[in-house]
This record gives C-alpha cells, sequence and structure tokens, in this order.
C-alpha cells in the first residue's frame, strides 16, 4: 500500500512539474534585418470584437492582403473579456496567435520584453517612434532593456467627455457649446433634468452609473494639481482624505444631491438609450456601442467641461489599444508580422479606412493620422460624423493625457474598488469619509502589495 | 493489483484495466493539477515573469481583503438559502402533484421539468434581462399590477444575490420535484390507509409520513446543492458580469472572485489560494453529507 | 341534516381541489414563461425589448437578430461542435460509470476502496481550480482548440460512478456467481449482465451528462480561441458580455436556437427523463 502510494505521489509530482514547467529560454536569435518576405506567410491575428471594429479589420486586411499578395492574414475576432483573460495564459503557454491587439496597462508592472517580440532595433529605432507617437503610449510596452515591444493603434479615450441624446438636449434648449466648467454641466443639466409630479426624477439630466465617473474623479484631482499627494510611488501610499479629493466628490456627489442624477435609474445599458436619462459620462465608444445597437438614437458627444477654478483638463486613466506580435515568430513570419505592424503605422489608408466609413471614434495613436484628421475636418472635408466626433476631441485629450504612476491594474483599481464605493456613495450606503477612508487604506495595500 | 476471482491464478484483467484507467484519468485531470494549484497557491506568479514562493501570504492577504471575505459570506449565505427554500419548496410542489392523476399530473411534471434540461448559460442570460430595472420584464410586472415602484434586481446590492439564488431555485426545481414526487409515490399505501384511520390530516401526514420516508432523497438533494452552492459560477458570472461581482460587490462569490484574480488581474497565486479554501471547504461538506447519509441509513 | 354535511364536505373538496390546481398551473406556467419571453423578444429589435412601455407584441417583428447571428458567428458549425462534444463525452462517461460502477460494487481487490476514494474526491475539485494548469497541460502537448481538449475533463464522472455503484449494489450476487461458475470473464459479465441491467441509470447518466457538456462554459472559453471551434455557450457569451452590455436582440436569439432544439427533443422524449430519473432514485 505504502509504495502504491509513494509511486502515485511521485507520478503526480512529476506531471505537476512537466505541465508547469514555464517557458524555456529562448535561444538565442542571431540578428535579423528587417525585409519584406517574398514566401507565402500566413499570420494569425487575434483582434477585439466589436462591430466597426471587426468590418475596419476585414477591410484594412483586404487591402494588406492586395499589397503583399503572399501574406495571409488569419484574423479572430474575441470580444474584450477574452481577449483580456486569454491573452497572458496563451503567451504562458506558448500558443498565442501570431498577432495580438491588446490594451497597454494590461502591461502595468510587467516587463514588456517577456510577453512580446521586439519592434526596436529591428523595424524602427526607438526614437523614430516616439517621434510618430505620443509619449504615454508608449510607455508601457518599453522593456526592460529599452527597447520597443508593440506599437500603438488607437484610444478608447475613455471618460473624455460625455455623450448626450441631441434631440432631448435640443428640445431642452441647451447650448452644449457654451459648457464649459461642470458648474456650467450642472445648470445644463438640470435644464435636462424631468420629474414626475411627486418629484421623482424620471429622466436624469446626467448619468454616472458607468465605472468611467471613477476615472473622471482621479482626472478632477489631478487637474488640481493634487496628484503627487493623491499617490505617493515611493512608499506606495494613496491619501484619499485630502482636500482636493474630498472636494471633487462632493462636487459629483451634488448630482445626486440637487436631484439631477439618480442613482437608482439602474443599468447604465439599458437606462441611457431608453433616454432614462439625457447625458452619460463614458467614452465616446459609447457612441459606437449603442450606435450600432438603436440606431434610430441621435447621439453625439462633448468634451470633458473644466473642473471648477482650473484651466486644464488632465486624463490620468488612459489605456491604448496596441498591436504586438508573438516572440515565438522567427525568420519570414516574423518580417511578415513587423511588415504589418509597419504598415500600419504608417499606411494613411489604414485609419482613412475606419474615418471614411464611419466605424470609429477614438483616439488614434500617431500623431500623423490625428494631425491629417484634423486638418481635413477644419478644410471643411469631413470623412463621417463619427469622424468629426474625433477631430473635435481627440486632440485635447490626448495633449491632456498625464498618467497616474499608479502599478496596480484598470480592473482592480478603478472596476473593483473606486466605482463600487462611489456606487455606494449616491446610493446612500456609506458616507464619504468613509468612503475616503476606506479607498486610502485599500488602495494603499493594493498599491504596496505590487511592490512586494 | 490483486486477484479477485476464486480459483483463478492469473490477474484479473478486467480490474486491471479499468482500474489503471480510472488511476491514470484521475491522476492528470485531477490529482496533478490539484498539486500544481497546491503550488501555486504559495507562490507569486503571472505565469510569465519569475515564480517567487511566498509561503501563506496568499492566504493571509485573500483573508485579510474585505472582498474576499464578501465572497466567502455570499457562499455561505448561497447555500443557507438554496438548500432549504430549493428543497421545501420542491416538497411542497411534489406534494401537491402527488395529490393529482392521470393525464394532469403527467403535464405538470412536464411543466416542472422543462427548465432543467435547459442550459443554464442561455437561463441565466435570459433571467439577466428579465431582471433589468425599469424595463424589464418582471419589473413591468411589478409596475403594472401591483403599482408600485420597481425593485433594481441586479443592480441592488441588497438583494442582487437573492435574485440570482431565485433563478437558481427556479431552474432546478422540477428535478427537486421529480425525485421527491418518485420518492412519495413509493410510500406504501398501507401506511397511509392506517394513518386515515388514525384520523390524521393531510398536513400530518405530509409532516409525520412523508417527509421522514424522504430522508434519503431530501439528504441526497441537500448535498448536490449545497456543493453546487460553494461552486457556483456560471449563474454569477453571466448575470453580474461586468464588473464581475455585481453592485458593490454583492454578488461576489469565491470561484468567481478567483477567476478574476487569476484571469483578469493575473495574480494566478491568489485566485489559487482561493481555490484551495473552495477545496477545503467541499472536502468538510462532504464529509459532513457522507455521515448523514450513512447515519439516515441507520434507522 | 346529513345531507347538508355531504354537500358542504362536497363543496369544500372541489374549492381545495381547484385551489391544488389552480397554484400547480401558475407555477407550471412560471416555469415555461421566460422561454415564450425569450422566443418573442428574439424576433423584437433591441429597443422593443428593454423599452419602458409595455411591448409585449411588438409592432416591428424582424428577423434582423437571426441574421446579425448568423451572419457573424459560425453557429452551424457550433451546433456541430456542442452535439459532437455531448455525444462522445456521454458514451465515454456511461461506459466508465458503468465498467467503474461494477468494479466498485462487486469486485473485491487491494486499494479498490482508496481508489474509490480518489473518485469520490475528484467531485471536491470543481473544474474551475484546475482550469489553469490542465490549460498548460493542454498546451503544452498542442491540443488547444481540439475537439479531444474539449471532451477530455467529462470522460469519467464520480456522480456517474457512484449511481451506477448504488444500483448496481441492488443486483443479486446469485446471476453474476452463475456466470462465474460458467467460467465468465469480467469483461462477458460486464457486457452480458450488468449492462442490460442498469438500463436505467444509464438513462440518467446519459441525459445528466448530455445536458452538463452541452452547457459547458468555463473549459470551453478557455480552451478555444479559434471561432471555429466555439460550442454554442461561447457564442452566447459573445452576445451576453460585450462591453456595451448585453446585445438584447442578438442574445435571445442565440438563446433561442440553443434552447429550442433542446426542449423539442424534451417534449417529445419526456417520458424517459422523468421515468429514468424516479427510477433511479435514491433508495430508501
Amino acid at each position: 500500500m505504502k509504495k502504491m502510494f509513494v509511486l502515485i505521489l511521485l507520478v503526480c509530482l512529476s506531471t505537476a512539474l512537466w505541465a508547469g514547467g514555464g517557458q524555456e529560454a529562448p535561444a538565442a536569435e542571431p540578428v535579423t534585418e528587417f525585409s519584406i518576405p517574398e514566401e507565402d506567410v500566413t499570420l494569425s491575428f487575434w483582434f477585439q470584437d466589436w462591430e466597426g471594429g471587426s468590418k475596419w479589420t476585414n477591410d484594412w486586411i483586404d487591402v494588406f492582403e492586395g499589397k503583399y499578395p503572399n501574406i495571409t492574414i488569419d484574423v479572430t475576432y474575441l470580444p474584450f473579456e477574452e481577449i483580456n483573460t486569454k491573452l497572458f495564459p496563451a503567451i504562458a503557454a506558448g500558443n498565442e496567435a501570431d498577432l495580438m491587439f491588446f490594451y497597454d496597462d494590461w502591461l502595468l508592472g510587467k516587463d514588456a520584453s517577456k510577453f512580446f517580440g521586439a519592434v526596436t532595433p529591428d523595424l524602427y529605432t526607438y526614437d523614430e517612434v516616439k517621434a510618430v507617437t505620443f509619449e504615454s503610449t508608449i510607455k508601457r510596452y518599453t522593456g526592460s532593456d529599452g527597447e520597443l515591444y508593440a506599437i500603438p493603434w488607437g484610444s478608447g479615450s475613455n471618460a473624455a467627455g460625455l455623450l448626450y441624446h441631441k434631440d432631448l438636449v435640443d428640445e431642452a434648449g441647451v447650448d452644449i457649446e457654451s459648457i464649459k466648467t461642470w458648474d456650467d454641466l450642472k445648470a445644463a443639466a438640470k435644464k435636462l433634468t424631468k420629474k414626475d409630479a411627486s418629484g421623482k426624477i424620471e429622466r436624469s439630466g446626467v448619468l454616472f452609473t458607468y465605472h468611467e465617473i471613477a476615472y473622471t474623479w482621479l482626472d478632477m484631482i489631478a487637474a488640481q494639481g493634487a496628484a503627487d499627494k493623491l499617490l505617493n510611488t515611493e512608499t506606495g501610499k494613496w491619501d484619499f482624505t485630502i482636500p482636493e479629493a474630498r472636494e471633487a466628490l462632493e462636487l459629483i456627489n451634488s448630482f445626486v444631491v440637487d436631484g439631477i442624477f439618480d442613482p437608482q435609474s439602474g443599468d447604465p445599458f439599458t437606462a441611457f438609450p431608453n433616454k432614462i436619462g439625457a447625458m452619460m459620462e463614458v467614452g465616446p465608444w459609447g457612441l459606437g456601442a449603442w450606435g450600432e445597437q438603436y440606431p434610430d438614437l441621435e447621439l453625439d458627444y462633448m468634451y470633458m467641461p473644466l473642473y471648477p477654478g482650473t484651466t486644464k483638463n488632465v486624463h490620468t486613466v488612459a489605456s491604448w489599444g496596441s498591436l504586438a506580435y508573438s516572440k515565438n515568430l522567427k525568420g519570414a513570419e516574423k518580417n511578415a508580422a513587423l511588415l504589418f505592424l509597419k504598415e500600419v503605422l504608417e499606411n494613411p489608408k489604414f485609419f482613412n479606412i475606419a474615418f471614411e466609413k464611419n466605424y470609429w471614434v477614438g483616439t488614434p495613436g500617431s500623431k500623423a493620422y490625428l494631425n491629417d484628421l484634423v486638418e481635413k475636418v477644419k478644410a471643411g472635408n469631413i470623412p463621417s460624423p463619427k469622424a468629426a466626433i474625433t477631430a473635435s476631441f481627440a486632440p485635447k485629450y490626448v495633449s491632456n493625457i498625464d498618467l497616474l504612476p499608479t502599478k496596480i491594474s484598470e480592473p482592480e483599481l478603478i472596476r473593483a474598488t473606486i466605482f463600487p464605493e462611489m456606487t455606494a456613495l449616491f446610493i446612500g450606503n456609506k458616507t464619504i469619509d468613509e468612503v475616503l477612508n476606506y479607498l486610502t487604506k485599500t488602495c494603499t495595500n493594493l498599491e504596496q502589495e505590487k511592490m512586494m | 493489483m490483486g486477484l479477485a476471482t476464486r480459483g483463478k491464478s492469473k490477474v484479473n484483467s478486467y480490474i486491471l484495466i479499468v482500474s489503471l484507467f480510472v488511476l491514470a484519468y484521475y491522476l492528470i485531470i485531477t490529482i496533478g493539477p490539484l498539486i500544481y494549484n497546491v503550488i501555486m497557491s504559495m507562490s507569486k506568479t503571472d505565469l510569465m515573469s519569475e515564480w517567487k514562493f511566498v509561503g501563506f501570504k496568499n492566504y493571509e492577504l485573500n483573508f485579510k481583503n474585505e472582498i474576499f471575505l464578501k465572497a466567502l459570506t455570499h457562499n455561505f449565505i448561497y447555500i443557507l438559502i438554496l438548500v432549504p427554500v430549493g428543497i421545501s419548496t420542491s416538497l411542497v410542489i411534489a406534494f401537491l402533484i402527488y395529490n393529482t392523476s392521470g393525464i394532469a399530473k403527467k403535464i405538470y411534471l412536464f411543466m416542472f421539468f422543462a427548465p432543467v434540461v435547459t442550459s443554464l448559460i442561455a437561463v441565466a442570460v435570459i433571467w439577466k434581462l428579465l431582471y433589468y430595472p425599469n424595463v424589464g420584464l418582471f419589473a413591468k410586472i411589478i409596475q403594472g399590477f401591483f403599482h408600485v415602484d420597481s425593485p433594481l434586481f441586479l443592480q441592488d446590492p441588497k438583494i442582487a444575490l437573492l435574485c440570482i439564488i431565485i433563478m437558481d431555485i427556479w431552474k432546478d426545481t422540477g428535478l427537486r420535484v421529480v425525485v421527491l414526487h418518485a420518492g412519495m409515490e413509493e410510500i406504501p399505501q398501507s401506511i397511509f390507509d392506517s394513518a386515515r384511520i388514525d384520523g390524521a390530516s393531510n398536513i400530518k401526514t405530509f409532516f409525520k409520513i412523508i417527509i421522514p420516508s424522504l430522508r434519503h432523497q431530501i439528504i441526497f438533494l441537500a448535498a448536490i446543492y449545497s456543493i453546487n452552492a460553494l461552486r457556483v459560477f456560471g449563474q454569477v458570472y453571466m448575470m453580474t458580469g461586468n464588473p464581475a461581482g455585481g453592485p458593490v460587490h454583492s454578488t461576489q462569490v469565491l470561484v468567481v472572485r478567483m477567476y478574476q484574480e487569476a484571469f483578469l488581474y493575473t495574480k494566478f497565486g491568489r485566485g489559487a489560494a482561493i481555490s484551495m479554501v473552495v477545496f477545503a471547504m467541499l472536502i468538510g461538506l462532504v464529509l459532513i453529507e457522507i455521515k448523514s447519509f450513512d447515519k439516515s441509513y441507520e434507522d | 341534516m346529513k345531507r347538508l354535511k355531504l354537500n358542504k364536505h362536497k363543496t369544500l373538496k372541489y374549492t381545495k381541489r381547484s385551489i391544488l390546481h389552480l397554484v400547480l398551473i401558475i407555477g407550471g406556467l412560471f416555469m415555461i414563461l421566460p422561454f415564450l419571453w425569450m422566443i418573442l423578444a428574439s424576433f423584437k429589435p433591441n429597443i422593443d425589448i428593454i423599452s419602458v412601455e409595455f411591448r409585449l407584441f411588438s409592432s416591428n417583428w424582424t428577423f434582423d437578430n437571426y441574421a446579425k447571428v448568423f451572419r457573424e458567428m459560425p453557429i452551424g458549425r457550433a451546433y456541430f461542435n456542442s452535439l459532437i462534444i455531448a455525444s462522445v463525452a456521454t458514451f465515454f462517461t456511461v461506459l466508465s460509470s458503468s465498467a467503474a460502477g461494477y468494479m466498485f460494487s462487486k469486485l473485491k481487490f487491494r486499494g479498490r476502496d482508496l481508489l474509490f476514494f480518489i473518485v469520490l474526491g475528484s467531485i471536491m475539485i470543481p473544474p474551475q481550480i484546475v482550469v489553469i494548469p490542465l490549460f498548460l497541460m493542454i498546451s503544452k502537448v498542442g491540443l488547444v482548440n481540439s475537439y479531444p481538449a474539449l471532451i477530455a475533463p467529462w470522460l469519467i464522472n464520480a456522480f456517474g460512478v457512484f449511481l451506477m455503484r448504488q444500483f448496481i449494489f441492488g443486483i443479486p450476487n446469485s446471476n453474476i456467481e452463475a456466470a462465474r461458475l460458467d467460467g465468465a470473464s469480467d469483461w462477458r459479465i460486464y457486457v452480458r449482465i450488468i449492462i442490460p441491467l442498469v438500463k436505467p441509470t444509464i438513462a440518467v447518466v446519459s441525459i445528466l451528462t448530455f445536458i452538463w457538456t452541452y452547457d459547458a462554459f468555463l473549459w470551453p472559453l478557455v480552451v478555444v480561441s479559434d471561432t471555429d471551434m466555439m460550442t454554442l455557450p461561447l457564442i452566447l457569451g459573445r452576445y451576453a458580455m460585450t462591453e456595451g452590455g448585453v446585445i438584447a436582440g442578438a442574445s435571445m436569439a442565440t438563446t433561442s436556437m440553443v434552447l429550442v432544439p433542446v426542449l423539442i427533443v424534451y417534449i417529445f422524449f419526456q417520458r424517459f427523463f422523468i421515468k429514468g430519473l424516479s427510477m433511479t432514485g435514491v433508495k430508501g
């Protein structure tokens, strides 16, 4: 019996170690010069699945394959949640796709060189890339060796402003252009609020039911110049009890207190399309999402107004959709992947597809694309309604990005920690003091855990 | 392996092959991964960077973490509501159906059992839509027929978990009803007759005769559903998926939290530690159940 | 006097019976209502499904939701995948449960109880725990996105083994002894005697296994990234878990396509479901 037991244990242990044995160190690879491959190559590609995105990518792949007929791109569309949870296990197991779309904030606190294939110095020099794109984009996928391991594609620009129903805004006689500060926003939202006979809110002027309101709160704190007071990166301590944080939260909560936002209005994904709210704080991606699902809605977007007393917005949490390729690729396949990234970064056709066919609203990752669009729109040559919105807010958005140097990932910091607390405040479960104290304690724990 | 049949001197190939197959299967699919999991629960890893051994730190951090503790509590609540309420409602319904006969009985069993054969994921999505505040069917029914404000269901931190449990009870009621009903039909008529002669009312019959006769079935069902409540994942993930864990973490449960920590935050060590806690609780639960099961046979 | 009493008694009895049936009918309808709603909703545009007004019967019936799903998802392939996986898994589970059940209940050998304990113990290890190491193992042998990988966790099912063992306990030993005296091996006994006798339990185990595997979500989610290998629940996940919330119409169309075939099978074969389950209830 005993012998049997020991034998079983040994078998298990070896199975476990064999399965868990991670990556072998990649064999030292001779540095290959990048060149356009002549052989037939097929590359697999994981891209995020959203309506505009899949159409855009399909059109783009047609363009790319047309230009390089020997290269075939085999794309699989995965929903955001799936890419988020699948990507790293797949890389760990060694069977990731050849080309991958991902969000740079997933690399927070990690060394990019371990995950993806190198873009510099094989394809570009670091400075070349830095010149064409925005600094906040490439920060996170610079590896420990100082090289770049992905290229920026674009940002959904979360918490860049507010989505609103054009018809409701016109009906209430609100002039969107005149909203410059949050005080203006509050006044406008008050006009948009509808109450029934008993004083219950039938339609909120503005909805804060989606987690992006948490980004906005952090942005407000930073706009007051208090980002360093909020987070001390040396000690990993967060302090939400600072007056800037308190006042900003009180401002947001005043929408509840003054009867402009009904925190009990329920699920944002049904409340907003149903006009239970006239405006909603959400990234411009909402235009795409709701525009596709409910094509009869008349939606438009406005850039975030200023915190009272400040002159500039700050965006402290931004994630950039990015493209990378598998570090397992060699030779012709690797060159094909690099070629794909090169075309995305340099070929104007790439973004023009999105702009002309009304596929997307967001902030492009490349200065050239953005400037080009802004010039076009200024000259009166508007490729599409969504492109016009991009031109109107993206330049401001991207110049105001100043990332909070936290190591906590966005899902944990925003969705699991800060936003639930704000919700608790809105519905009256907690007082402001309780929220500020809880967040100070919890975020500090999370931050210091990351530093361990 | 040993010899099993008398008179034969060669090894019994049936036993050898079947048990080797079973053993190999469970080593690969269950025990190997479990050991890996134990090791991972004592490490800090995101599967890509270096594997750091941290002893029991993950467990310590988990038990200090408010969300983990909430998840733990919610699993207990899940068991404490799902099992008693689920079984008692099924008992009552089974008894009612028992008192019918013929075509009516067949129709009732048919209707109640229908949700059982359907896909849990599909049902979770349907109920999520039904539960939509203000606009969902349930909300409309409450507002329309009872003229009160509809509750927020899955958006209300106070009742979100309860809403999920109700859906769960709804789905498997038919299974419990069929099992209990079959048990009732096996009770010999003679027992009922003597009870009737003694002047027992229907309700007394129910409590004094039927429930004791069904104790094996009841314990069996309690066992299955308490285990399910501990391992619950799909329903919660689907119904309060984004963010997983519901409004203010009110529907967070252990396995969902494990999935989050591991796959969303790439804290695989923390996730593994949570799964080991689930494992320990399951062992405790199963031991309790085996004990009560054996005890129920003692009479 | 007696006459009046009898009438009163009869009325009371009728009242009781009508309440009984009323309660059961309402309960039964409550069981079916969500599915009816689902089918109706699958033919409505999104805004009608979530609108504030009561639009049970929309004025804009449409096939758009179905068209969308067919256009975007390999739904036919997903059906095929789900069916193949469920059928093969069920076959193996029935085979292994009955074979192991016979071994554990009628045959004695060293280590039998330990092995049975291991099998039972697997119930305590929910798939969610082993997902990561299993996934890494599957990747190492290059079986991601494959049928074997999708079927692997369901080759042997502890519940099935347990049920079979319980049931086979009840088979009189005399048949088996007699066969042994005639020189039959355990294989022969298994095929000729055990299998015919465990038909009801086979029915139950098949049904439960089929339902569980048809419905499997987490494991396929982890193992499948290739669109062609998706199973039906995964397609459902695509429409139910987007960043923009649940895409109401498309997800109801998908659930209809997933559930309606199952319900149709159920309508025709429900006798077997219910009878089989009742017969293998835990013996009192």
